[in-house]
């Protein structure tokens, strides 16, 4: 007689006396009765990898760590961009302090040389002073004028130099060895002659007023 | 859908894979700019690191007329609220102007930019800020960098320094001559630019630096420098010469204090703005001339040095001397006068010359006469060096012994003329004269420059027995013992010199003239311890250097030595010296 195995009813299994096939269709039973009562029973061997949710920690990890980078790397090219036009700006900056410093000792040297010295002294009325007495002191104390002492006398001496049209002097400003680039990156489009424009061998007339010089003259450094 | 799907994936694969060197090649070619870096000048300084030519940079502003008006007029083409062409170009032009005076007349201006070239410049030499400005008001403008050489004294050693070209390189003068020393060398490097013009970070890449070119240091005094060329200028105008030419070295170095002839152009203005009657050359080294009596001292150097005279021994010098064929007379007409040694140095007496110098002999003269570098180049290190001429020995014909000794038949350079009496002041020792002092390379390291060989010409006593001598040239008398060269003299110090008349050739005779003279002074200041040693030149003066009668360069020698003295607080001799007897009676 064919006694029925309730689902409800689990009769201890006599693991002992089991047959490898026994023990698969216990198993395929237990599964079937898990299926049919609804709930979820572990069964022993393999794991499944979690559910959905377990997983979102781990992902969410990743793509935050993405993000981040590509926001560095965003970052980080940017700042160097911004620094390259601001490193432009500072040259350009440090470029026209130093033009303006070059134009200062230049007037400073124009005006120490020996011609511009003597130019302002026959300005101011001074003369030469030729052949002026001497005073020697002998050992004992006594002195003695060598040479006939007399007020210096004679018109001042006229200039040397064939006189430089004043304006030019003025522009003409030059700058301390520029090291950094010359013509500096602008930050701004330069629709206009760039750097790369050079002219070719041009014989130029220097932009000077001179009455002397008719702008038809040979330019200045020209003739070879 | 698949057909273009395909499309696109051949198009992709096209560009990816076949055009991709090409396309990089281009790409490379946009981005990548190789920058010049420019070499600095270096400078030219005197002897106490006082600039005498220096560079400086500077912009020009150019311009493209065509191009940039085209532009301007498809923008307004375009939009309104573009600036008119004729408007814009009115302002540009006004702008500069305004920053740049004179410099810039606003006629011209408008001429160019209203033109039809297709580049031109509209102002150089322009101060960079200034520049930078305006190409911020008006981008149309554009900036070139400009090396622009300054000369902050002008004409001041303008002879010796020369100007540089348009292209920053010498043309004449030091400029040209140590343009290698001077120039340096460019350097260049590359980096990738965006379309802006900004710089990729991280692309700078083959940096060669430019060398920057060394300094030179020279040997002038500038103050000094500039009193010579002054009175040299002063001397010319009141002579009358045709050119005057001075040249100061120290006695005991040989090193070139001052070096000047009149009529020095001003490079300051640029080379070609000077008149054209402007003396472009270096006188005293390129242009050899008959030194006459200023000869004689070889003559005396020689008979003192082989004991062949005394200064004080008597000579009955006669009126005229017949020599080897030729008959020679002093200058003024006597009979037989008794000069002592001295006496024929201190007036000048040709006769007196020549007897003392048969007795020196044609050999020893010769010898003598190589000893005072006569006929050999200095080596300066100026260029346009002449070596003068003094005939070879073996090419001495009978008239020969006759003109040497006197001055005449012989040409010499005005530097070898002063660099005898260095010879003489510095105790026997000829020193070849030098101009360049050191050169200064960009990091600062100093090179002196050689010092050069000595000569030894003649013993110390010898020299301090001719300078010694020598001093009967200024002294001063109203009876016999008067020297030739009196207006040389310093009051208390001893100043010892020669004056030297020397004919010039005229062509039309092919002889030798009798209204054209050389007229040189040497000098050595002071006599019993010397400093300098000045040598004058003056080309057929009608009168003195300073206007008077006669035609002298003595007063010239006075004044220079004169405030030399005085410049450098030299002590004064201590004693006139004794009296010297040049007639016996």
């Amino acid at each position: 007689m064919t006694v029925q195995v309730s689902s409800t009813e689990m009769r201890p299994a006599r693991a002992a006396n089991r047959t490898g096939a026994a023990e698969r269709a216990y198993k395929k039973r237990t599964q079937r009765a898990a299926v049919h009562s609804g709930s979820a029973i572990a069964v022993s061997g393999k794991n499944r990898t979690g559910t959905l949710t377990a997983r979102i920690p781990f992902v969410a990890t990743i793509l935050v760590l993405l993000a981040m980078g590509l926001a560095m790397t965003l970052l980080l090219t940017t700042r160097s961009a911004e620094d390259s036009y601001q490193l432009s700006a500072a040259r350009a900056h440090n470029q026209s302090l130093a033009e303006e410093k070059a134009a200062l000792e230049r007037d400073v040297e124009t005006a120490n040389s020996a011609p511009k010295l003597a130019e302002e002294a026959a300005k101011l009325g001074m003369v030469p002073a030729n052949d002026p007495a001497r005073l020697v002191v002998h050992p004992d104390g006594s002195v003695e004028v060598v040479g006939k002492p007399a007020p210096a006398s004679g018109a001042p001496v006229p200039p040397l130099d064939v006189a430089a049209p004043p304006t030019q002097r003025g522009n003409a400003v030059a700058t301390a060895p520029n090291r950094g680039t010359t013509q500096s990156p602008r930050a701004t489009p330069q629709p206009g002659n760039g750097t790369e424009i050079q002219a070719q061998g041009e014989q130029l007339v220097p932009v000077i007023p001179s009455t002397t010089a008719p702008t038809t003259a040979p330019p200045s450094g020209g003739r070879r | 859908m698949f057909l273009a799907l395909g499309l696109a994936a051949v198009q992709l694969l096209w560009i990816q894979v076949i055009d991709a060197p090409q396309l990089s090649a281009e790409a490379a070619n946009q981005r990548t700019t190789t920058e010049v870096d420019p070499a600095l000048r270096g400078s030219i300084t005197d002897r106490n690191a006082n600039p005498i030519a220096f560079t400086m940079e500077a912009k020009a502003l150019t311009f493209q007329p065509a191009r940039v008006r085209k532009e301007l007029e498809e923008a307004k083409a375009k939009s309104d609220t573009a600036p008119d062409v004729d408007s814009r170009l009115d302002a540009i032009a006004k702008e500069i102007h305004d920053r740049l005076g004179d410099a810039a007349p606003e006629k011209e201006l408008k001429e160019k930019l209203h033109g039809d070239d297709t580049f031109v410049y509209l102002a150089r030499s322009v101060d960079p800020n200034i520049a930078a400005q305006i190409s911020d008001k008006f981008p149309e403008v554009g900036l070139e960098r400009q090396d622009i050489r300054e000369y902050p004294g002008g004409s001041l050693a303008a002879n010796l320094v020369g100007a540089t070209g348009w292209d920053g390189h010498g043309l004449l003068g030091l400029e040209d001559s140590l343009d290698s020393t001077l120039a340096g060398t460019d350097g260049s490097q590359t980096y990738d630019r965006g379309s802006d013009g900004a710089v990729i970070p991280g692309s700078w890449r083959d940096k060669q630096p430019a060398v920057d070119g060394s300094s030179v240091e020279l040997t002038i005094d500038s103050d000094l420098q500039y009193y010579v060329q002054q009175q040299v200028q002063m001397a010319k105008d009141k002579s009358g010469a045709k050119d005057a030419s001075a040249v100061v070295l120290d006695s005991h170095t040989g090193e070139v204090l001052a070096m000047s002839n009149d009529s020095t152009f001003n490079p300051a203005i640029g080379v070609g703005n000077n008149p054209r009657t402007v003396e472009m050359g270096n006188l005293p080294v390129s242009t050899p001339f008959e030194p006459g009596s200023v000869n004689k001292i070889v003559t005396a150097a020689a008979a003192i040095e082989y004991g062949l005279t005394t200064p004080d021994e008597v000579l009955e010098v006669p009126g005229n001397i017949q020599m080897s064929g030729v008959s020679v007379k002093d200058a003024w007409d006597h009979g037989v006068a008794p000069y002592t040694a001295t006496g024929v140095f201190g007036k000048s007496s040709n006769v007196g010359t020549l007897m003392l110098a048969q007795r020196v002999g044609e050999d020893r003269y010769a010898d003598m006469l190589s000893r005072f570098g006569l006929g050999q180049r200095t080596d300066v290190g100026l260029p346009g060096e002449s070596a003068g001429n003094v005939p070879s020995r073996d090419q001495w014909s009978g008239g020969t012994f006759a003109n040497l000794p006197i001055g005449q038949g012989l040409s010499m350079t005005l530097l070898q003329m002063t660099g005898m009496y260095q010879a003489i002041a510095n105790d026997g020792v000829r020193i070849p004269p030098r101009i360049v002092k050191a050169t200064v390379d960009a990091s600062g390291n100093r090179t002196e420059t050689e010092a050069p060989e000595e000569v030894t010409v003649v013993s110390p006593q010898t020299a301090s027995t001719v300078r010694d001598m020598f001093r009967s040239v200024t002294q001063n008398d109203t009876g016999n013992q008067r020297g030739t060269g009196v207006q040389a003299a310093v009051d208390g110090y001893q100043i010892s010199g020669k004056t030297g008349t020397a004919q010039q050739v005229d062509p039309a005779c092919k002889c030798y003239s009798n209204s054209n003279y050389w007229i040189t002074f040497a000098g050595i200041a002071p006599a019993d311890n010397p400093r300098y040693v000045v040598g004058i030149m003056l080309n057929a003066p009608t009168r003195s250097a300073d206007g008077s009668g006669g035609q002298s360069a003595a007063p010239l020698f006075h004044n220079i030595a004169s405030w030399m003295l005085q410049r450098d607080s030299v002590p004064m001799s201590p004693d006139p010296g004794r009296r010297l007897v040049l007639q016996a009676d």
